[in-house]
């Protein structure tokens, strides 16, 4: 099959006669190829590549080679096969499941992408990465980053959107630490929750927030549990988590873990290595500066 | 009764505590049951459980058996020990 490349940025491949187009990411150490068909293909690929810019397979190669350190264990984990995530424009959803991402409205589709290619990296990478439910933002120049660990909804965007201009932003959904204690980037749009738009969230292209990627290996250097609460005023409360409590609190924000071997051991090595795991109070991302300031500080 | 611990998936220590994964289910275990799973590494009889846990963690006056016997049903109701006669 023909798949030329189209002139511009960002990369999207044309396939084939009928319209239809290729988005390659690479997320969490996966390629996954987003395919779109349907009236209007080429276009909606444009706009996954530019929600996307920082995943783009041939882009964040440069972040996941800086995140893997000089020994290219990110490399090694993405050698597998290509995952790929359909999406049919114009189709409605008729019949049994099939997989297939069908739409017409842009942003519920862009949103349900993003919950697609989320299953689909986790499910590929269940059993090798650690994977938490979480955010993440990283010291530009050292690597530390900082772990914000969150259910949906209820915070870990937001801060990736304050905090993160002064950081390397790495996700606002999942992070993924590989066995020598690198973070996986899962550079995916911000996905932001509009109250006009009827719980539809907007995937936000992470240069617009002025996000950027890694140049560095990444580590977590701190894990935080979020526990935001609407209209607290004041300093937040932070609450140091031993060893086992951090481990029933971590547990249930996290995605194979119940196929990963000796998952306890690794996140209890992993707590104890960065100084143990907190839980914060807080009324808004703003306050939470200092601690993401002190724990990105820490020498990775 | 005899009592055994049944083995877990992954488990993480520190003190006296411990947690598990066992079942698809990740639980805090506390540290008598922690002492009671050590104690039942192999079958052991819940007279003989009793006294053991007893010297260890002190007395709690009744009937010890009787008591033991409760803590023994929760745990196997998390899977953590089964029984046998």
């Amino acid at each position: 099959m023909e798949s030329p490349q189209v002139t511009g940025d960002p990369p999207v491949e044309v396939a084939g006669e009928a319209e239809a187009a290729v988005v390659p990411l690479h997320v969490l150490d996966t390629d996954v190829d987003v395919v779109v068909s349907g009236p209007g293909a080429t276009e909606f690929a444009r706009t996954v590549a530019q929600r996307w810019h920082l995943a783009v397979a041939e882009l964040a190669g440069g972040a996941d080679g800086a995140a893997a350190g000089a020994e290219g264990s990110g490399s090694e984990a993405s050698k597998g096969e290509v995952a790929s995530v359909e999406v049919e424009l114009g189709g409605t959803a008729q019949g049994p499941p099939d997989g297939v991402l069908r739409g017409t409205d842009e942003r519920a589709v862009l949103q349900r992408l993003t919950q697609e290619v989320t299953r689909t990296a986790i499910r590929a990478r269940t059993g090798d990465l650690l994977m938490l439910h979480a955010g993440a933002l990283a010291h530009p120049a050292t690597g530390a980053a900082v772990v914000l660990v969150a259910p949906g909804g209820t915070g870990k965007s937001t801060a990736c959107r304050v905090l993160g201009p002064e950081r390397a932003y790495l996700t606002d959904e999942t992070v993924g630490i590989r066995r020598d204690g690198t973070i996986a980037p899962y550079l995916k749009p911000i996905s932001t929750r509009r109250p006009d738009w009827g719980g539809v969230k907007d995937e936000v292209a992470p240069s617009e927030l002025g996000l950027v990627a890694p140049t560095v290996p990444v580590r977590p250097a701190g894990i935080v549990l979020l526990r935001r609460e609407d209209g607290r005023e004041g300093a937040p409360e932070v609450t140091p988590l031993d060893t086992l409590e951090a481990l029933t609190a971590l547990a249930p924000e996290s995605s194979g873990f119940m196929n990963t071997e000796r998952p306890l051991t690794w996140l209890a090595e992993l707590l104890e290595a960065t100084g143990g795991a907190v839980r914060v109070t807080y009324g808004g991302a703003e306050d939470l500066v200092p601690l993401v300031d002190e724990i990105c500080g820490r020498l990775s | 009764m005899r009592v055994r611990s049944v083995p877990v998936l992954d488990e993480v220590v520190r003190d006296d505590e411990a947690v598990v994964l066992v079942g698809g289910q990740v639980l805090r275990v506390s540290p008598l049951a922690h002492s009671l799973r050590t104690l039942a590494a192999d079958w052991t009889g819940l007279e003989e459980l009793a006294a053991r846990l007893a010297e260890r963690h002190g007395d709690p006056g009744g009937d010890v058996v009787e008591l033991l016997r409760a803590v023994v049903a929760d745990l196997q109701g998390a899977g953590l020990v089964e029984t046998g006669e």
